[in-house]
């Protein structure tokens, strides 16, 4: 009876513990959902994203007030949503835009912010290793939302914002709860159910070209750096490992890589390896835009990454399996608008 | 003296307790879930250097193809860094001191190992896409020269740089990789001594007609170099992330937490033994301060108590004062109407009478009802004279004006108003050795005290019983003793024999108002004099006066 009830103290405990989780807690819970590969084949390199996020359903949606309001920005004007529309597959459809570094060597792309939730850095140089440093530093760029100080910025987001923040749990509007909102709302913008995700998990069989595709990619070596889950963002990679990319053009600042932030020779050019995600309805591609369409993308990469020249029809195989990785977002196939 | 002990007691157990409450703020508990969470920590730092250590030899071997889980157990560690930037607050200046550099060094193993670690992914993502495409691009040239003879020794030669590729990556003895690499890199200079001459003849495009040639050789060689060049690279860097010493140092900083955690639990044990000590005073001082007051208090109390009872008895005797003067002042009324009703009664009566029979009745009756009147008259103003007289007395209004008296013409006087008023057959023994010259007395008073008690000792004894009257002196006083052989006084009544209105039990129906004898007390009472009686029931009364003389101021 004594051993029963230790047991049953215990089971309570536990319990207790287990439903007050910490932050780090909560990271680690995030990341046990990674599929554990060491055990499992060895012959798919990519994993299917999961098709629930477990996020707390009222923070994200504060968060994704939030992430579409204005109030963030200093003038008003900008709000996250402003350069990643969620209708548009989380950029803005067609464009290479953005403000950052605002040099006379172009925008960056912007990157996509659907799946970021399974980078491992932000950023093309991957200067940010949290999502939570990442927000925080483009709140307060005066190139990018230009939110002031956080004095400035957390009562004008109290002022609209108090109650429902209380009504999402937090005890109240602050640099540590405004930025979580936002992040667990980033999280929680994962697109599942991409057709080649299904093809993994057997629910769906892909064309013939589509596995050719496939296999190309794997067998040409795209798969060494578009891995994982997220197949890529989880390395970097000089950008022309077998030639050099910048051949004939002006080489800038935005061109340098991670060099701008390690000033290590071997950085020069290095950039992270982009998530192929979504990759069809996220055009233009790379850091500077520069290659407007899927397929001008897989021929430059071919050549500059691997040293293959790629015969045409190859290179649509490749682009046609690219093109299953397109998932859903709340059930609507990503770059689809709702209507 | 016991308030002061009790107010320093009180000092000291608040000052004690101000200091154990300081102890109490400034000490801390080494703060066990603090403890077990940091320490938690450096152990969880050490197995997830060995778990990266193992990740980073599973995605060498490829064992696991996608770098996932190396992200996610780096993550892992980057929380755990910022978990340890925050030094637990038990550790103390000297292991702060101690700690921070093994921390430093920690974190510079950390970073130096999350550059390599980068650089290992980066190397090999292209190291394997070339060891993949290197033996596709070998045999794609070996196929297309399938059908010409002629291009044997260029098979061949393939087949050789094959075989020495190759073999650096299952067998990266020194002899082989050297071989392999001088092959290659001496690629662009004019000789190429271990690169089998004819690749490098078609590399360089001077075989003539062999153009074809040269696009299925460069990107063999490209890969050769690749995997050559970066085979060595890869596993240099492997080898650094395994012996960077991270396990080493995070084992240092717990080591130097440790000792630090000891001393902090050390110190703050006899720390918090003075601290309880102090309470322990503390509550003893404020027991002892307690108890003091208690004690104090019960000592009021019995004060306060002892003056209740006093104030109770006071209020007592004056409530039984009280009703005395209730009953006294009933007795007054039922007294002086029935004694001012009798000779009212006895007026009016004389008064109808001479009204209807006056004309017709002899002088000498008439006469004698109108001295009935008069007499009566009288009876009454002396009876309200002796009441107004007691209440002078009473209201403290009776004066004493002394006048230079002679003794023995005012005794003979009353002596002779006292025979006129019994009747010469009553015997009245007086003797007066007074002295002859004037004495300072207030004779009104003196006349008051002595009627009155002269009349008693006639009224009070049988007609045939003889009075004494003695005038006297003694000192500074003169003395007056009247004796009769009454009645007496019973033994009950002598208490409130002075009182006004009463009138002893065996007064019977001698008429009086019971009067006399107050005012005989008040009249001495005002002239400091003294009297005392003895009597003896059937047996007769003695009164003894004295009354000293005034002298005048003047």
């Amino acid at each position: 009876m004594s051993a029963a009830r230790v047991l049953g103290i215990a089971t309570v405990a536990a319990v207790g513990l287990a439903c007050t989780p910490t932050p780090t807690e909560l990271e680690q819970e995030r990341r046990s959902r990674l599929p554990d590969s060491a055990f499992a084949t060895s012959e798919d390199p990519i994993e299917p994203i999961p098709t629930r996020t477990g996020a707390d359903p009222r923070k994200v949606a504060l968060g994704r007030a939030l992430f579409s309001d204005p109030i963030l920005s200093g003038n008003g004007s900008t709000s996250c949503a402003s350069c990643h529309v969620l209708s548009e597959a989380g950029i803005v459809a067609g464009e290479a835009r953005s403000t950052h570094p605002r040099d006379d060597t172009g925008p960056y792309n912007v990157p996509t912010v659907f799946n970021v939730a399974f980078n491992a850095r932000f950023n093309w140089t991957g200067r940010f290793a949290t999502l939570e440093d990442h927000l925080r530093a483009l709140l307060l760029n005066p190139e990018v939302m230009d939110a002031g100080t956080w004095e400035e910025l957390l009562p004008r987001v109290r002022r609209k914002y108090e109650r429902r923040f209380v009504e999402a749990g937090y005890p109240s509007v602050s640099e540590a709860t405004l930025i979580d909102a936002i992040v667990t709302f980033q999280r929680s913008l994962v697109t599942p159910n991409a057709r080649f995700d299904r093809h993994l998990r057997s629910e769906e069989v892909l064309s013939e070209e589509e596995l050719e595709g496939y296999e190309a990619f794997k067998s040409v070596g795209c798969i060494s750096c578009h891995q994982g889950i997220n197949v890529g963002g989880n390395v970097f990679q000089r950008f022309g490992v077998m030639e050099d990319a910048f051949e004939g053009r002006t080489v800038g600042r935005r061109d340098m890589g991670r060099f701008l932030l390690t000033g290590r020779p071997s950085d020069v050019h290095v950039f992270r390896v982009p998530s192929l995600r979504n990759v069809a309805v996220t055009a233009p591609y790379f850091h500077d835009g520069s290659a407007r369409t899927l397929e001008d993308a897989i021929t430059r990469m071919a050549a500059v990454q691997l040293g293959y020249v790629l015969p045409g029809p190859q290179v649509a195989r490749i682009a046609a399996f690219l093109r299953t990785l397109t998932g859903e977002y709340e059930g609507v196939s990503v770059g689809e608008s709702r209507r | 003296m016991t308030t002061l002990r009790s107010l320093r007691l009180a000092w000291i157990a608040v000052v004690l307790a101000l200091i154990a409450a300081t102890g109490f703020a400034w000490l801390r508990q080494p703060d066990d879930d603090e403890h077990a969470s940091y320490s938690r920590h450096l152990q969880s730092a050490q197995a997830l250097d060995t778990r990266l250590n193992e990740e980073v030899a599973k995605s060498r071997l490829g064992i696991v193809n996608h770098y996932d889980r190396l992200v996610a157990v780096w993550d892992d560690i980057a929380a755990l860094e910022r978990e340890l930037g925050d030094t637990p607050s038990l550790v103390d200046a000297t292991g702060r001191a101690e700690m921070a550099p093994r921390l430093a060094a920690y974190r510079a193993a950390l970073r130096h190992k999350e550059t390599l670690v980068e650089s290992f992914k980066t190397e090999q993502a292209v190291l394997r896409s070339s060891v993949r495409a290197f033996p596709l691009a070998v045999a794609r040239a070996r196929d297309a020269t399938r059908d010409d003879p002629a291009a044997a020794p260029f098979r061949e030669a393939l087949t050789q740089l094959e075989h020495d590729v190759m073999l650096t990556l299952v067998a990266p003895s020194r002899l082989d990789a050297e071989r392999a690499r001088c092959a290659l890199v001496g690629l662009d200079s004019p000789e190429r001594p271990m690169l089998p001459a004819t690749l490098s003849a078609c590399a360089r495009g001077t075989v003539a007609g062999l153009d074809a040639r040269r696009d299925l050789v460069a990107p063999v060689l490209v890969h050769a170099a690749v995997v050559v060049e970066r085979q060595p690279r890869v596993e240099r860097l492997v080898s650094s992330i395994v012996t960077q010493p991270v396990r080493a140092r995070a084992s240092a900083v717990l080591e130097s937490y440790t000792a630090s955690y000891e001393r902090a639990s050390a110190s703050s044990r006899i720390a918090w033994l003075l601290v309880y000590g102090l309470v322990i005073a503390a509550l003893a001082a404020g027991a002892a301060d307690i108890i003091a007051r208690l004690t104090g208090s019960k000592r009021a109390l019995e004060d306060a108590h002892t003056r209740l009872s006093n104030a109770l008895a006071e209020l007592r005797v004056e409530r039984d004062r009280e009703m005395e003067l209730a009953a006294l002042k009933s007795r007054f009324v039922a007294m002086t109407s029935h004694e001012f009703r009798t000779p009212l009664s006895v007026i009016l009566s004389s008064a109808e009478l001479l009204e209807a029979y006056g004309d017709r009745w002899p002088r000498e009756k008439q006469l004698g009802h109108l001295r009935r009147m008069q007499d009566s008259a009288k009876g009454m103003s002396r009876m309200l004279d002796g009441v107004l007289l007691i209440g002078r007395a009473e209201a403290g209004m009776l004066e004493l004006t002394p006048r230079p008296v002679e003794l023995h013409p005012l005794c003979d006087e009353l002596v002779e108003q006292a025979r006129l008023l019994v009747g010469s057959e009553r015997r009245l023994d007086y003797v007066n050795t007074a002295p002859e010259e004037p004495v300072w007395l207030d004779e009104k008073l003196l006349r008051h005290v002595l009627t009155n008690l002269l009349s008693n000792a006639f009224k009070y004894s049988p007609d045939d019983a003889p009075v004494t009257f003695v005038v006297g002196h003694k000192d500074d006083a003169a003395t007056f003793d009247i004796k009769d052989r009454g009645i007496g006084i019973p033994d009950e009544d002598r208490d409130r024999l002075f009182e006004a209105f009463h009138r002893c039990a065996n007064a019977g129906s001698v008429p009086g108002t019971g009067l006399g004898l107050a005012i005989v007390k008040s009249a001495l009472d005002v002239h400091g004099g003294a009297i005392s009686v003895q009597s003896e029931i059937g047996r007769g009364t003695h009164f003894h006066v004295e009354v000293p003389y005034r002298q005048v101021d003047a």
